[in-house]
């Protein structure tokens, strides 16, 4: 039944992006930017750490192999690039899972048993947001060290906050609609109502919150990695590569412009694909 | 020539797979001082050829005929005089009133603006909203003005709506199911209203209905509407009583009458299985930080329910009624009062019973669409009592039954994998049914069940949900405002009024000797479909709206708005019996 359950709103959500011709071409692209990251590294004979002295700040060419060129120490920008996609769309998509299971459990139990106990985690939450999110992860860093983990940790325990009031700001909307209280009447356990009534019916929201968010997780890390509180060398990621290549920008323009250019392209895409699904799973729509 | 003409109005919509047609090619004309009905189910089309007339319509609608009001076009006007014919040769009045004023607005800015925008600045803005406000009869004019429309109420609030309409003196007035959100009565003095402006102004109106019985005595000629054409078209007596076209005389036929007897009602001698003894329901909410309210619900009512007994729940809204029938079914938690389910007293901690209350006490809801899960199969849906309370069925042993409920209702298990919004409104409260049916209860506890539905399939409901009930043996609980409904469904019937039963009595002596005047109020109030006797109705209204059950009085609850009400009034009252009837007025004899 879960399965006909989750297929009919991928099945609907996917009818929407089609419909819709920004999100579909932003959906083509996304994958290609996907598989390429992935077997992308394959076309190339250098490591992503690999320091080739022959070859030193050069231009993009395809003759030597250094499709991307490479940088000041001679590393190759296409695999660094393709490496710091895969951290990146990790970090965003790990970040974001994680912030889109504590969000959805904590907003869903919150809002539907409500009372004392909605308000106690809501204030939780409320101080949890209080917190500086920069103090935060500089403590993280200075107490641990740095660590691509502590990123995913770091962004994901801020990131739930928003969705836990998303989604019990939906689950109180859900609540009292009469399928619910048909269901309350009938003695459907809380846990099934919960799992079977409201889940399934919040899908719409969080799917397109998630595509949202995973644009703002890669900013996020972007920006600590500019700061320097993201990965560590020699691992990279697109925004460690876009503040090394804003560095050298007058030289060697290609640092900054290609990583720049996948970034930007990606945010492009999960926003449009975000606006698709929105228009896609709006219940008004249908 | 007629003041409104129109001639093979057709609109279309662009669809991917083609054109849709929602009015197809429909002509009438209205003249001076005639009132004009339109009646059709939803999706008729008769909403959408009004606003056609007011430049409404989405701009991808594609309109296609002739329209003019006294000789101009109303269809090549372009966008600014179109805004001139808005409110001031054409006003409308819509359905919901508190949807169509503007909560942020008080009374005298929101009637101001329409003003402003057809005269301009005059210093008499304000004097001519007391007029109208007066024309509408509504009580203390001068206090509304500074009010928000919160702090009125729906019956008032569409007085407001008319007289703002009527403020421009418009040429024609378009009322498009003006009463439909009301209760009966409130619709009985909306409608009186609406009868005396008519003379007042000899204003021409056109209106909107989908209720037969509402126009039948305001009307001077009806239209018929389905699936976007004029299927009739005739003055009342000719569509009332001699109806032509099958759909007309279904739909004439469909309407419950309230002045038909029920022939089939008769008293359960068997044993009770749902017993309230002064049951109480309270709310609480905080007002502000430290003050607490009390919204008295249900003050104290004892009922018995037989079994195989259908028993009516009848009154306006904010009455009660569905609150004492949710505390019945233990779905609130009475707040006093002795229950007893199934010759068992209830208490909240009696698991055992609480798990055979969710068995036996089946709810079924107002809108049928919202009571299922949109994103369950009717499959899952139907599947979902049975793997609450009957676990240890097999799957293929649930699906069976599940399949034998769907034929028990008229459907078959083709349907099994689809979803709620593949279907219509009328089906979707036939799987409701099954889904009611599935456990065998012993009680199905019907919300206003076909509120929601169009009037020529009410009736299909309501017998199915009689034979359903007498297949299983079950008693029904009948919540409606309706009171026609009410007469021909139910049994025995209790009239409720601010949280207490103010009558209580068999169906057909309740609707042949009404007792109490709050009921005789009521049922005066309902118009029935039939201009002859409607015309000669002398309508006594009762005044005002139901008061808040926050400030309650401290007498008979009905005594602001009684017509009756003397000396005696001011004690509490308690229900007695007289012949077969309870009734909780000292005045009843």
């Amino acid at each position: 039944m879960n399965a006909q359950l989750s297929k009919n709103i991928w099945q609907e959500a996917w009818e929407g992006i089609k419909k819709n011709s920004r999100a579909k071409i932003a959906f083509y692209v996304m994958s290609s930017i996907f598989l390429f990251v992935i077997f992308g590294p394959l076309l190339s004979n250098y490591a992503y750490d690999f320091t080739d002295w022959s070859y030193l700040a050069m231009g993009p060419s395809l003759s030597n192999g250094h499709f991307f060129g490479t940088d000041s120490l001679g590393r190759d920008v296409f695999v660094r690039t393709l490496y710091g996609g895969r951290i990146s769309l990790l970090v965003g998509i790990v970040s974001t899972i994680v912030s889109l299971v504590i969000g959805v459990t904590y907003g869903v139990i919150a809002g539907y048993v409500g009372g004392k106990i909605d308000a106690i985690m809501m204030r939780i939450v409320d101080v949890l947001y209080a917190l500086p999110f920069m103090f935060f992860v500089i403590l993280l860093m200075v107490f641990f060290g740095r660590n691509i983990f502590l990123i995913f940790i770091a962004i994901g325990a801020v990131n739930w906050l928003d969705m836990a009031r998303i989604v019990r700001g939906q689950t109180l909307a859900i609540k009292n609609k009469e399928y619910v209280e048909a269901a309350q009447a009938l003695g459907v356990s809380t846990w099934d109502i919960m799992r079977r009534h409201i889940v399934p019916n919040l899908l719409g929201v969080v799917v397109i919150y998630m595509t949202l968010t995973i644009p703002q997780v890669i900013l996020v890390e972007s920006f600590l990695s500019f700061l320097g509180l993201g990965v560590q060398e020699p691992l990279t990621s697109w925004g460690m590569l876009v503040k090394e290549g804003a560095e050298d920008m007058q030289n060697m323009t290609w640092l900054l412009m290609i990583p720049g250019a996948f970034l930007a392209t990606t945010l492009f895409c999960f926003n449009f694909i975000g606006d698709g699904l929105r228009d896609a799973l709006d219940p008004r729509d249908r | 020539m007629a003041l409104l003409e129109v001639n093979n109005l057709m609109i279309q919509y662009p669809l991917a797979q083609g054109k849709i047609t929602v009015v197809d090619g429909i002509s009438f004309s209205l003249n001076q001082g005639e009132t004009l009905a339109v009646v059709g189910e939803s999706g008729s089309g008769k909403t959408q050829s009004v606003l056609s007339l007011m430049g409404l319509l989405p701009d991808n609608a594609e309109i296609t005929g002739m329209a003019s009001l006294e000789g101009k076009n109303l269809f090549s006007a372009d966008r600014a005089s179109e805004k001139d014919i808005r409110g001031k040769e054409i006003g409308m009045i819509f359905q919901d009133p508190m949807t169509s004023l503007n909560p942020y607005l008080t009374i005298e800015q929101q009637m101001s603006l329409a003003w402003k925008r057809h005269f301009g600045e005059e210093k008499n803005v304000q004097e001519q909203i007391l007029m109208a406000l007066q024309s509408v009869r509504l009580p203390d004019p001068k206090s509304r003005l500074r009010q928000y429309p919160h702090e009125l109420s729906g019956g008032m609030r569409q007085r407001v709506m008319i007289a703002s309409v009527l403020m421009l003196e418009p040429k024609v007035l378009i009322a498009d199911e003006p009463t439909t959100a009301l209760d009966v009565t409130v619709q009985a003095q909306i409608l009186a209203l609406i009868g005396e402006l008519k003379k007042d102004l000899n204003a021409a109106i056109l209106f909107i209905t989908h209720d037969l019985g509402v126009v039948a005595g305001i009307s001077d000629r009806v239209l018929v509407m389905e699936k976007g054409k004029i299927v009739e078209q005739g003055t009342p007596r000719e569509i009332y009583h001699s109806p032509t076209h099958p759909y007309t005389k279904k739909l004439i036929a469909s309407i419950p009458r309230l002045d038909q007897t029920n022939g089939r009602a008769r008293l359960s001698q068997l044993s009770p299985i749902v017993e309230a003894e002064s049951l109480v329901v309270n709310f609480r909410r905080n007002v502000g930080l430290f003050k607490e309210e009390v919204l008295q619900a249900v003050r104290g009512i004892d009922v018995t329910l037989r079994q195989g007994e259908i028993l009516g729940i009848v009154g306006e809204s904010g009455c009660g009624k569905s609150t004492f029938a949710r505390a019945l079914a233990t779905i609130i938690e009475p707040s006093s009062g002795k229950l007893r389910l199934f010759g068992q007293s209830f208490s909240p901690n009696n698991q055992e019973l609480k798990k055979e209350v969710q068995k036996n006490i089946q709810i079924i809801f107002q809108d049928p669409m919202s009571s299922m899960n949109p994103r369950m199969n009717i499959g899952s849906i139907l599947s979902e009592p049975l793997w609450t309370h009957a676990g240890e069925l097999s799957k293929e042993k649930i699906k069976e039954r599940v399949v034998h409920a769907l034929q028990e209702v008229g459907l078959d298990e083709s349907i099994f994998n689809r979803f709620p919004h593949e279907f219509s409104g009328g089906q979707c409260q036939r799987i409701i049914i099954a889904r009611a049916l599935i456990l065998k209860p012993k009680v199905i506890l019907c919300d206003e069940p076909v509120s929601a539905l169009d009037v020529s399939i009410r009736k299909q409901v309501l017998d199915l949900l009689f034979q359903v009930k007498e297949k299983i043996g079950a008693s029904l609980i009948f919540i409606s405002h309706d009171l026609s409904v009410v007469r021909h469904l139910c049994d025995r019937v209790i009239v409720m009024y601010l949280g207490q039963a103010l009558e209580v009595a068999p169906v057909n002596r309740l609707f042949d000797e009404p007792k109490h005047p709050y009921t005789r109020a009521l049922i005066n109030a309902v118009p029935i479909a039939d201009p002859d006797i409607e015309k000669q109705r002398s309508i006594s209204l009762i005044k005002g709206d139901p008061p808040s059950p926050i400030h309650l009085p401290t007498g008979c609850s009905f005594i602001d708005r009684c017509p009756n009400a003397t000396n005696g009034c001011e004690l509490p009252q308690q229900l007695r019996l007289i012949n077969e009837t309870e009734v909780s007025c000292h005045l009843a004899k």
